[in-house]
């Protein structure tokens, strides 16, 4: 049995149960937004581990049946992450929601069987810069980088790039990408003291989007005039998209750096240059279907392949980083 | 990189210490450094922008600017981390530029902390990055091999699971939250009417006795309720303490333990920001000396 977990509003939840029913694979949806009314969690947990069970209006699955769990963590009622400090009716709110959210997070995090992804494992992508020396570790190269608060060191730094910069934020918010100026280095870039931004050599090269399932690589070339493809159409800018191959080296530095992070499934953002392939991020939740669509590739039947095999008793094992 | 300037001595030969004003923790690790020759560099967390000058070559060339002192990364013996990633006060965190300034914070601490080529209290896996207190749901996630050494727990979504269980254990269940760290006996109507509307972890445990222990890396100082040093109750329970921050990979934290039947102790709570407020001098005294030591000593 299958359990997918979200809202119906988020297309990658309907993409996956439209999948799963197209395959004929037993599974139920669990709409995290009707906790506890008409959907419940009840676990106990002992020195053997888990027990318990996911209550649905389609009836009750119990643990010991799981195969896989499709997850996806969202600030599904609009209140999960803003401020709610002055209104109590709202911060009360908001704390009966989160230990609701926590009931069914937790419980997905200690369950034996494959979870595409587990909240535990998807922090990282909230530091872009903690993930990049992970890649520098399974022997992804990466770009030319500073992160500052010191406008000199940038300007020093734009001089040593021959002015081939862009800057971009460290963490997962606000997170597009930008070409430094030569306009931007006066006054504007005073504003560095308020804020460390990250900086990088600019590289050129061509767009790679690997997608990761177990031990299965997907790989897709994006090609595009933007900054950052992802937004093309915020600049004006139109991208294509197309199957690819990676080599297999790159393949296995892929998988292997999913499973280190303990992500089942990735989205891992890479752009092929002259010199090889230079890493940028891994997205714990990517959303594929934007990336299936465009190219036809199997990306979710695999996922639900990977949820419907049988269980492998806990997340993927963190393999050490390379020296 | 010019400005990235190791000391005229290539020493490592200051503390640094990220957390606020007036911490005691902060405050016994800054007089140990100072009387073991070493300089001591406080960044009060609430309070670092504009101020701090920070520049990181990434993977390991760097510097730190805190008023006068300008500290390459090479000069940096040891760090303490005591602060929760959010360099805004409440109200800014109110704004979406203050929750953007947090979020970029502890970006950037994570990543360069993880880097830094000196001892670390603590460096954090990303799974603890937002977890400075670990419920017993939380360790057994993190840390399987210790189950024996976490409660029974139970929760549940529903009343009437709740009600039973209540009745199965005559009132004797404890019931924690778990969006927090409290803690409450649920014995009366009341009770029962918060656990029905507040999802939390429901312990049922008799409990016998109560300690807490400061873990600084294989040092375990015992505490009883009312802050003074305490004998270990055995030395396998201080084995069982110490194995936790090898699973989870710190070096400091405070375990919360409770004595069940049969005197076997269970861990309820693991705190990786502990306060010393509550810890009588002398305690306090001890945990900043095994803290300092770790700093001194080096290797990662």
């Amino acid at each position: 049995m299958i359990v997918v977990c979200g809202i119906r509003a988020d297309a990658m939840i309907e993409l996956m149960c439209a999948r799963l029913e197209d395959l004929g694979y037993e599974y139920v949806f669990f709409d995290q937004a009707q906790v506890p009314d008409r959907y419940g969690v009840s676990w106990s947990l002992g020195p053997d581990g888990v027990e318990g069970r996911f209550l649905t209006p389609a009836g009750i699955v119990d643990l010991q049946d799981l195969t896989g769990v499709y997850i996806r963590n969202a600030g599904y009622r609009g209140q999960v992450g803003e401020p709610v400090r002055d209104d109590p009716a709202k911060s009360g709110k908001a704390l009966f929601e989160a230990a609701y959210q926590q009931a069914v997070g937790q419980l997905v995090d200690l369950l034996p069987c494959t979870v595409v992804n587990r909240a535990l494992a998807s922090a990282s992508s909230d530091s872009k810069v903690y993930q990049a020396s992970v890649a520098a570790a399974f022997g992804f190269g990466t770009p030319r980088t500073l992160v500052s608060t010191e406008p000199d060191a940038v300007r020093e730094f734009y001089a040593a790039c021959s002015g081939r910069v862009i800057y971009k934020s460290l963490s997962s918010v606000r997170s597009i990408v930008h070409r430094l100026e030569p306009r931007d280095l006066g006054e504007w870039l005073e504003r560095v003291r308020n804020c460390p931004a990250q900086f990088q050599e600019q590289i050129t090269g061509v767009d790679v989007r690997v997608h990761t399932v177990g031990g299965e690589v997907f790989a897709i070339e994006a090609l595009s005039d933007a900054d950052d493809y992802r937004y093309a159409r915020r600049e004006g800018s139109l991208v294509r998209m197309r199957e690819t191959a990676v080599p297999r080296e790159i393949g296995d530095a892929c998988v292997a750096m999913s499973r280190h992070l303990g992500l089942e499934v990735a989205g891992i953002d890479l752009r092929r240059t002259d010199d090889g392939y230079c890493f940028f991020e891994v997205n714990p939740s990517p959303g594929f279907l934007f990336y299936e669509r465009a190219t036809g590739q199997p990306i979710s039947r695999a996922v639900a392949n990977l949820l419907r095999a049988p269980r492998h008793a806990g997340p993927p094992a963190p393999r050490a980083a390379p020296a | 990189m010019n400005n990235y300037r190791r000391s005229p001595r290539g020493e490592k030969n200051h503390f640094l210490l990220i957390g606020k004003q007036g911490d005691p923790c902060c405050e016994l690790v800054a007089d140990y450094a100072r009387s073991n020759g070493y300089g001591a560099a406080l960044l009060p967390e609430s309070d670092l922008f504009p101020q701090l000058g920070f520049s990181w070559l990434l993977p390991s060339e760097g510097a730190i600017t805190w008023h006068d002192t300008r500290l390459g990364f090479g000069e940096i013996a040891g760090v303490l981390n005591r602060g929760y990633a959010v360099p805004v006060t409440a109200e800014e965190y109110q704004t979406s530029e203050g929750r953007y300034l947090t979020a970029e914070w502890t970006a950037l601490t994570a990543a360069w902390l993880d880097r830094m080529p000196c001892p670390v209290i603590n460096r954090l896996k990303p799974e603890l990055w937002y977890r400075p207190r670990l419920n017993v749901a939380d360790l057994a996630a993190l840390a399987p091999s210790l189950r024996e050494f976490l409660p029974p727990t139970f929760v549940t979504t529903e009343r009437d699971e709740i009600r039973r269980l209540r009745a199965e254990h005559a009132g004797d269940v404890l019931y924690s939250p778990l969006t927090g760290g409290a803690e409450y006996w649920t014995r009366s109507v009341a009770d029962l009417a918060i656990m029905e509307t507040l999802c939390g972890a429901l312990i049922t445990l008799k409990e016998r006795a109560r300690l807490q222990c400061f873990v600084t890396a294989d040092c375990v100082v015992y505490l009883g309720p009312d802050g003074t040093l305490a004998r270990p109750p055995s030395s396998d329970l201080t084995l069982h303490c110490v194995a936790v921050g090898k699973a989870l990979r710190i070096l400091f934290y405070k375990l919360s333990l409770v004595a069940g039947p049969r005197g076997r102790w269970y861990c309820m709570e693991l705190d990786r920001l502990p306060s010393l407020y509550s810890c009588s001098p002398a305690a306090q005294q001890q945990i900043a000396i095994n803290l300092g030591r770790i700093m001194c000593d080096g290797g990662r």
